[in-house]
């Protein structure tokens, strides 16, 4: 989900961009082309979308609203979870640097959907080239950071986004910042730069992106109160804005509220139909007692699988974990291990280790673990995944500090495992 | 079209498109909706049309099942469309000159497309009424159904017999009624929500969509059979237009059978290799045309009392039966080749080699020609069930039978006077050469388009 965020922000930022900048450039040459009014900062990304569209019609020589309407599409996809703008997308792409070959917003676009496309290697390459036409471009470091990040190369990946970063501080680039303290354990640190990124929105849609992921990053610290808050801000600034209202689900569920919960995820689920809030959902439904609703989720999922399969679509890695929990380990191990093969991040090797641990491979499975925290992430649900494997392989004091531990940092981080961790706590005291 | 297409060959090579069924072109979670509005001096119709892609079709299962048996009866999907509907016609908000306009459902239909995974996706379409009381006004419809779910809305309004002065909605649907979404690349999906018109007496009439009436089962059908199909939409009923009717359908029928397949070439192979006589063509041709018409009428019925049967599955059994009957004909023409070679071997009187027709073979190839019905003939009678016209849809698919087995004669009429002229060449010559060849070649070319059309038959089964 991490990818999906930073994806959103850098389309958000780099489209505003290229259609503040194709209106400055065409007003300079408006004799030659009758071109539309720069779109006001505050545009909603569908007025973007049928500007640029409507400019398009009217001059369709135009690569520089080509790419802007592409990775406008990539972004539409991503928001709306609508599949049927990637083709729509690669399309607007392609013509544009079929118009101008090797320019930098088309380079940058292609990037973005390759991304969006879990084609982390490509991602890179594209983003690189986009980096060589356009060595001042903010999101061109933006792109290539987001695919370094997602291949688990953190070092470069870092250094990417403080090049973004000294170019052009603003939402997108804050909000990368504070994705690499996250994942270094910087939470603080984390949610300052997330404030930053909500101040510079200039959208609602900006803003609510933004107050979810502050959201986010408030929840997975176990306060309930402030993520509710910063949730409950996203969904006033758009109302349509579904992961606001899963993180409102999510924290009524932590709170026990098992009805308003359901309410909501029902909703969610309802309009996103994503494996992951799915899952969240069927969590519920268990917890709730409510083991029928939970089973016809279950199937909904297996309906998601089987269409993802039918599209050639590479599993979620949230879907390889749920395989894993729900006797499927064979499987799980399998995905992971193919996406293990193809990137190396921090998350890949949690899933990888919790999919070893269900085959009973504790040992590997250890190795895996130590990967995934090796950057330092405070993430509960990776030191209770730790916690499990230290237990397995009969490591008393090992486990029982890996499952304080991730309760320490979020005693509430899942409707199906915290019960479990406190369990096993008071079981191993 | 092609997919359904049994039996085409050119040069042994089988022609057939199509593949497996695809997945919902708008992706797999979309709720679209289409309004199209028709506003008659007393009356608004409003066709609505509801299509969901396989997950929110599967979320719906359960909203279906009511008894929770599992699985979706005719009587529980009946039921969802008539609640669907009734649901609709209260969430739609029509005002007529300000004042609230009430709808009522007139008719609900549901169908289940299949969809990519081997899942389906649904259609549900409304036909709703409300009624009017001036022909002078400002219309304002509005549709909120689903306004949170990504999708396609769509809404278009035509004045029957009255002018839309203004219009805030095209006149023609871009997406075929939800059935083919435009792919251009500076369109989003459409996102309409209301329309405003002012209406004005006085126009002609509207004309009907032929689509409107057979909904999901025109989906891939050629502009061809939506002609066709607009005959027995069509709103009149007089005798000068039935005649016409009927004479276009034979005419149809007739173009149909140039298009690949139909037992053409096996039947020209037949005829060609056994020296069949130009009344063994005709028996051909009009057992061709029997068969089919039988097989639109039962399989179309069937196909009304039961919506679990999909025809795309029993066109694969059909064309499994049809290459095992061919493979059988294939057999006997090749062995009774190799027994006139051997008799050949003795005395060079090649007219040993005219081994009689039977009645029973003749039968055999006609049957397979017309044993898989073509969609478009199916298409027509379905939606003659539909309007309550029976009789007159399995008039028509009879006249479109008869232009296909007068096509098919005609065909093979050409044929055996093209063989009589190879074989009256000089002796020695290359053509008198290929017609002793062609006998065995025939029955070849008749056994290896039995094996791929059961080849076929079975992979799609």
């Amino acid at each position: 989900m991490r990818i999906k965020r930073i994806g959103i922000a850098i389309g958000i930022a780099v489209a505003m961009l290229l259609v503040g900048g194709i209106g400055l450039l065409s007003g300079a040459r408006s004799d030659a082309v009758t071109v539309a009014a720069p779109l006001p900062v505050d545009a909603s990304p569908a007025e973007v979308l049928s500007a640029l569209q409507a400019r398009l019609a009217r001059g369709p020589q135009d690569w520089q609203s080509w790419a802007a309407l592409g990775l406008a599409y990539v972004q539409t996809a991503r928001r709306t979870g609508d599949p049927s703008f990637y083709p729509k997308a690669r399309g607007a792409l392609e013509r544009s640097l079929s118009l101008k070959p090797g320019n930098a917003g088309g380079l940058i676009g292609m990037s973005s959907l390759a991304a969006a496309r879990h084609d982390f290697a490509a991602a890179l390459r594209w983003g690189r080239q986009a980096i060589g036409a356009a060595p001042y471009n903010a999101g061109a470091y933006g792109v290539a950071g987001d695919a370094l990040i997602e291949l688990g190369r953190y070092s470069e990946a870092f250094r990417t986004f403080q090049r973004m970063i000294d170019l052009r501080p603003d939402l997108s680039s804050y909000a990368r910042a504070s994705y690499a303290r996250e994942l270094q354990g910087d939470v603080t640190g984390a949610i300052d730069d997330m404030n930053l990124a909500l101040q510079a929105a200039s959208s609602p849609a900006d803003a609510a992106w933004a107050g979810y992921q502050l959201g986010e990053l408030w929840f997975n610290s176990g306060r309930l109160d402030r993520a509710h808050a910063a949730y409950e801000r996203a969904t006033a600034e758009d109302p349509t804005y579904v992961p606001a209202r899963e993180g409102l689900a999510k924290v009524a569920a932590a709170r026990g509220d098992y009805a308003r919960a359901i309410g909501l995820y029902t909703w969610v689920v309802d309009r996103m139909p994503l494996p992951q809030y799915v899952i969240e959902l069927v969590d519920v439904y268990t917890a709730a007692g409510r083991p029928a609703d939970a089973a016809q989720e279950a199937g909904l999922l297996a309906v998601e699988e089987r269409l993802a399969r039918a599209n050639g679509v590479n599993l979620d890695l949230e879907q390889a974990t749920y395989d894993a929990d729900h006797g499927h380990a064979a499987a799980a191990l399998t995905a992971a291990r193919a996406e293990w093969n193809r990137r190396h991040s921090v998350l890949v090797a949690d899933a990888l280790a919790w999919a070893l641990y269900a085959n009973k491979r504790y040992a590997e499975a250890r190795a895996y673990s130590a990967r995934a925290l090796a950057l330092g992430t405070r993430s509960a649900l990776m030191w209770f995944h730790r916690g499990m494997i230290e237990r397995a392989l009969g490591h008393g004091a090992a486990a029982k500090e890996a499952l304080a531990r991730s309760l320490s940092i979020n005693p509430s981080f899942s409707v199906r495992w915290a019960p479990v961790a406190t369990k096993v706590l008071a079981s191993l005291r | 079209m092609k997919r359904f297409v049994v039996v085409a060959a050119i040069a042994g090579a089988i022609l057939m498109a199509g593949g497996p069924a695809q997945a919902h072109p708008l992706g797999n979670f979309t709720i679209n909706t289409y309004d199209g509005l028709r506003v008659s001096p007393s009356r608004l119709l409003v066709d609505h049309v509801i299509d969901m892609a396989e997950i929110p079709t599967f979320q719906q299962r359960s909203a279906i099942d009511t008894n929770h048996d599992g699985s979706v009866s005719d009587a529980e999907s009946a039921a969802y469309a008539t609640t669907t509907c009734a649901t609709v016609a209260r969430d739609l908000s029509v005002r007529s000159d300000g004042g609230a306009l009430a709808l009522t459902v007139e008719q609900s239909q549901i169908s289940f497309p299949p969809g990519a995974g081997g899942l389906s996706t649904m259609r549900v379409t409304c036909w709703l009424e409300g009624i009017l009381s001036s022909s002078r006004h400002r219309l304002s419809f509005a549709d909120p159904t689903f306004s949170d779910h990504i999708g396609w809305h769509e809404i278009t309004a035509v004045g029957d017999r009255t002018t839309l002065a203004t219009a805030s909605v095209p006149s023609h649907s871009i997406s075929a009624r939800l059935t083919h979404y435009p792919q251009d690349l500076l369109r989003s999906p459409l996102d309409i929500r209301r329309a405003d018109l002012s209406v004005v007496p006085g126009g002609a009439p509207a004309p009907v969509d032929g689509s409107a009436v057979v909904g999901t089962q025109a989906r891939g059908v050629d502009a061809l059979t939506r002609a066709f199909t607009e005959l027995v939409a069509s709103h009149r009923a007089s005798v000068p237009f039935a005649v016409v009717a009927i004479m276009l359908a034979i005419v149809l029928g007739a173009m149909h059978a140039l298009a690949p397949g139909h037992g053409k070439t096996v039947m020209a192979a037949y005829v060609v290799g056994r020296r069949g006589s130009l009344r063994q063509a005709t028996i051909i041709a009009w057992t061709v045309t029997l068969t089919h018409t039988a097989g639109v009428v039962l399989i179309g019925i069937t196909l009304t009392l039961s919506r679990a049967l999909a025809p795309e599955r029993i066109y694969p059994w059909l064309g499994f039966a049809s290459g095992l009957l061919l493979i059988g004909i294939g057999v006997t023409m090749v062995r009774a080749r190799l027994r006139a070679r051997t008799h050949a071997a003795h005395d060079h009187d090649h007219e040993n080699d005219q081994a009689p027709v039977g009645r029973r073979g003749l039968l055999a190839i006609g049957f397979v020609g017309g044993l898989v019905p073509s969609p478009s003939a199916l298409v027509v009678l379905l939606g003659a069930i539909a309007l309550g016209r029976l009789w007159f849809g399995i008039l028509l698919i009879a006249a479109y039978g008869a232009g296909m087995g007068a096509t098919l004669a005609g065909a093979g009429l050409v044929l055996v006077k093209a063989r009589a002229r190879l074989e009256r060449a000089k002796p020695r010559g290359w053509a008198h050469r290929t017609a002793t060849l062609i006998p065995i070649l025939a029955a070849c070319v008749v056994l290896l388009l039995g094996i791929a059309t059961a080849a076929r038959g079975i992979a799609q089964i």
